[in-house]
């Protein structure tokens, strides 16, 4: 095992344990929606991190190929997005794209667990879609990443520079930039992996993880306060 | 007639106020090449995922 493969562990635990701070705020900040959705998305991260890691350290198993699909490859950036999605958009669009997004993973489920597989058609170390023989499967990640990107990271961004053009809140000017970056990450990295720059993907989502994290932190704290404090009640 | 603190003009710390800007107009660039490259993938033009 190289140090790349490691990689894919670490960036699960970092996703982790963003998931759980987003989870504990939601439980102790009147439940809003838009961090059950964040903490289930950054759960998703974790899952294909964690099956990447399997991979890397075990070998070829169709069961941890399709967990990586599923999670990582089609519903993860989507999850995160419809967060934004909650935080952002009136509530009874939100309900109705939350409806859409949900029929939608439950096909994918579907798809992904009925799909024929062959690993030899995998070139790299890296797992890759090119498994899936099916048809009909691997045309579902354009869908859920565009919805998700455009989602969260113009959501991202679009806060940003409304907080920005009123120039209050520089915590959340800033945090939102970081998030938007951070979230842009491993679609990058995925795009470099294709034109064979080895190991971009692990470390595209380990940075995704981390710089989303520290976003995460900054926007929910003040300037002047440490982020690692616990976090006074605030609008969020 | 003095100027109530409202009505005063608010500025970001000078080093913020000249990179956020440009920060946010890259990152539009960012997300509009990256939506072309999703777009791309399953029309051939990328390899795919």
């Amino acid at each position: 095992m190289t140090f790349i493969t490691y990689l894919p562990f670490i960036s699960s635990v970092v996703s982790f344990a963003f998931a759980a701070t987003v989870l504990k705020r939601y439980i102790d900040h009147h439940r809003r929606p838009h961090l059950l959705l964040w903490g289930i998305g950054m759960i998703f991260y974790g899952i294909g991190g964690l099956m990447e890691g399997l991979h890397g350290a075990f070998g070829w198993n169709a069961l941890v190929f399709r967990l990586w699909y599923l999670f990582g490859a089609i519903l993860v950036a989507a999850w995160l997005g419809q967060g934004t999605v909650y935080l952002l958009a009136k509530r009874r669009l939100a309900h109705a794209l939350m409806i859409l997004l949900g029929l939608g993973s439950l096909f994918a489920v579907w798809r992904v667990f009925g799909a024929t597989l062959d690993p030899t058609l995998m070139t790299g170390g890296e797992l890759s879609g090119h498994a899936i023989t099916s048809g009909g499967v691997r045309i579902l990640t354009p869908f859920f990443n565009l919805y998700g990107t455009i989602a969260l990271v113009g959501g991202a961004i679009w806060s940003a520079w409304l907080f920005w053009r009123k120039r209050v809140l520089l915590h959340r000017t800033i945090g939102n930039i970081l998030i938007a970056i951070g979230a842009m990450s491993p679609a990058f990295g995925g795009a470099f992996s294709r034109f064979g720059l080895g190991g971009a993907l692990y470390i595209s989502e380990l940075l995704g993880a981390v710089i989303m994290f520290i976003g995460f932190l900054r926007a929910i704290t003040p300037m002047g306060e440490s982020m690692t404090a616990p976090a006074a009640a605030s609008a969020e | 007639m003095k100027k109530s603190p409202s009505s005063k003009k608010r500025s970001y710390p000078a080093a913020y106020e000249r990179a956020i800007p440009w920060i946010i107009g890259i990152m539009v660039l960012a997300v509009i090449i990256l939506v072309i490259i999703i777009v791309s993938v399953p029309l051939g033009f990328f390899p795919g995922g």
